[in-house]
């Protein structure tokens, strides 16, 4: 396959015509294929392992949160019903990987009819770029789901989504289609990878972040996305929360 | 354009020109720069504001209706029209050309279609400055590289050139000018790339030069001669081990088990004439036994499953003239599959690979994934067929 115009290359000719001829023995062909073997799979661990490791911490992560927290699903899910007798999970279509809706579930904290309230609502959004919808003093939130608002407990059964493979622990936020429909072409990159629990603006400053700004934090996660990186994420979202920093 | 207005798309009917690719899809989802022809359409569509796509589509409209998935990517609905190319409307834009690129040199047969394809991706590589992806960084040598890629400090990368996300680029080898190396591939020590496009998951062995090329896993697609190499050798090219297309490990297991018992029942029977089947990985020797159960006719098949050349159960091995009787998308269709030493035609008495059954039983499966179900049905039915002499 040589012959191109631009060969210079930085070995000599006695080197390289060594190299190719090593293709010529039976032994010395069957340790190119054994180096190349052996580089594969060094490749497929460093860039698939990665991946695996991903999926199999949210496995173990999302499996163990569901039991540990147990009590704290039963308090809420009796809290919740027990103020207004509506339903206790609230199931949220919202944008996944590549464009893919999928059911997100949230304990719900708002009153029941919210998202037929939400369009005459919509004129008064605080936000400034228009595109994410979020407002300070919500009159469709409850008094249960002022509380579990503040420390993201609403948030807790979204571990069942990352169990089932719809989400990870750590990627950018699934935005709803609304908001999605109003992305450019250079914000749908963000939907390249999977949506996950906590990213950069949530341990960052939450909702107080401008749509530009998480964007661009959401970018810089995908640029360096790593294991190591998830698990710092991880361990700093845990404050975050329990501090209840730009939840509203 | 304004906001609620709809595009209209028209895609070329070239499948009969697919005979150097030998893709398996139509070219409008071929690689431009990493993503399919077809999604920079659909960017430039979101670009303009439409409101909704539609696609008049001769070739092949399932597979792009599938890859579109209803828009959902774009947020925009698709309606993929399957239509005669006369039936195309005259305003339609035709996706034979990147977005605002000037018209073409439209294909007329295998080699220049290859070459058109290449001259898309190198075309894409000089407009990269209207249309720079948010992931991609800038190289301080001028050219763009994916997120998480690896270059080696002693490697030469020459403008224009794009390298995507998980790529490693080894020491001393030369990336450009002109060079569009998709996702998780590898670029070997002292490698060269220029005006040549290296498909996702691709090695790229050490000391190996690609000049008007596109390499394809363990093929080379080679746009100045015109011709698709298969290439034997995994230290010149070879797919790597994140590419989907090899026989699974089910299958080559239970292919050492069942060696040993068909070896034994093929003692003393004679061997008929060598065939030639064209696999994935280039052309394959095999040959059958006349006599006996299908087990002892076929025992000489079974090494090339344990050595990942043939599945168990698929299509049966055909040659390049069986192939030529279909038609080219059909034929490649075919190609790009491992084909089987059992076939479902087998449980129906049909054991001629190219008769009309079995080639109808080939392409159903070569157009879907195989199921586990599926092996081990046909698997045991099999096992002690014993065909009528012939």
């Amino acid at each position: 396959m040589s012959g191109g115009p631009n060969l210079l290359s930085d070995m000599s000719d006695h080197d390289l015509v060594d190299y190719w001829s090593q293709a010529g023995t039976g032994l010395g062909r069957m340790r190119l294929h054994v180096r190349v073997a052996r580089k594969r799979v060094f490749w497929a661990v460093a860039v698939g392992g990665a991946q695996v490791v991903k999926r199999g911490l949210d496995i173990v992560v999302s499996a163990t949160a569901l039991v540990a927290l147990a009590p704290v699903f039963l308090v809420t899910a009796l809290s919740i019903k027990l103020e207004d007798r509506g339903g206790i999970f609230f199931r949220q279509t919202r944008v996944g990987r590549r464009g893919r809706t999928f059911g997100m579930w949230k304990f719900r904290s708002m009153v029941v009819n919210a998202d037929a309230l939400k369009d005459t609502l919509l004129a008064e959004n605080e936000m400034a770029t228009g595109v994410t919808f979020k407002m300070k003093r919500d009159p469709r939130i409850t008094r249960v789901g002022r509380f579990i608002r503040k420390y993201s407990v609403d948030e807790l059964p979204q571990f069942w989504n990352v169990l089932v493979g719809d989400m990870s622990l750590v990627g950018p936020r699934p935005a709803v289609p609304r908001e999605v429909a109003l992305y450019s072409v250079d914000d749908r990159q963000r939907l390249l990878a999977k949506p996950g629990l906590t990213c950069f603006w949530q341990v960052g400053g939450r909702s107080s972040i401008d749509f530009a700004g998480q964007v661009q934090l959401d970018v810089a996660y995908i640029q360096s996305e790593s294991v190591w990186l998830d698990l710092k994420l991880l361990f700093q979202t845990v404050p975050a929360v329990l501090l209840g920093k730009g939840a509203f | 354009m304004s906001e609620t207005s709809a595009m209209t798309l028209a895609v070329p009917d070239w499948p009969d020109f697919d005979t150097v690719a030998r893709r398996t899809d139509p070219p409008v989802l071929w690689p431009v720069g990493g993503q399919p022809l077809l999604a920079h359409w659909m960017d430039e569509a979101r670009r303009r504001g439409a409101a909704r796509v539609k696609i008049y589509c001769a070739d092949r409209p399932h597979l792009v209706r599938a890859w579109l998935d209803g828009g959902a990517y774009w947020s925009c609905p698709v309606e993929v029209v399957p239509s005669d190319t006369l039936r195309y409307p005259v305003d339609a834009e035709w996706v034979d050309r990147l977005p605002g690129e000037d018209a073409p040199t439209l294909p007329n047969d295998g080699p220049t279609l290859v070459r058109w394809w290449l001259e898309r991706n190198l075309n894409w590589l000089r407009s990269r400055e209207q249309h720079a992806r948010l992931l991609d960084e800038r190289h301080p040598d001028g050219g763009w590289i994916g997120p998480r890629a690896r270059v080696h400090p002693r490697a030469q990368l020459k403008p224009p050139f794009w390298i995507g996300a998980n790529v490693q680029i080894g020491a001393g080898a030369r990336v450009g000018p002109g060079a569009v190396i998709g996702a998780r591939c590898v670029v070997e020590t002292d490698a060269e790339v220029s005006e040549a496009v290296v498909l996702d998951d691709s090695f790229i062995g050490p000391h190996v030069s690609l000049h008007r090329m596109i390499a394809d896993g363990g093929a080379v697609i080679d746009a100045k001669r015109g011709c698709r190499v298969e290439i034997a050798e995994s230290f010149i090219l070879s797919p790597t081990w994140s590419r989907g297309d090899r026989v699974p490990w089910r299958d080559r297991l239970l292919a050492a088990l069942l060696w040993l018992p068909a070896q034994l029942l093929a003692i003393g029977r004679p061997m008929g004439a060598d065939r030639v089947a064209s696999t994935p990985r280039g052309r394959l020797v095999l040959r059958e036994r006349l006599t006996g159960p299908l087990l002892a006719r076929r025992a000489a098949w079974f090494a090339p499953v344990v050595s990942g050349r043939l599945r168990l159960v698929g299509p049966l091995p055909r040659g390049d003239e069986a192939c030529a009787r279909l038609p080219i998308d059909a034929a490649n269709l075919l190609r790009a599959i491992h084909p089987g030493v059992f076939s479902v035609s087998d449980v129906h008495g049909c054991h001629q690979a190219g008769d009309e059954e079995e080639t109808m039983h080939a392409l159903y499966a070569a157009a879907q994934p195989q199921s586990v179900r599926e092996v081990f049905r046909v698997l045991p039915r099999l096992l002690f067929t014993w065909p009528e002499k012939s």
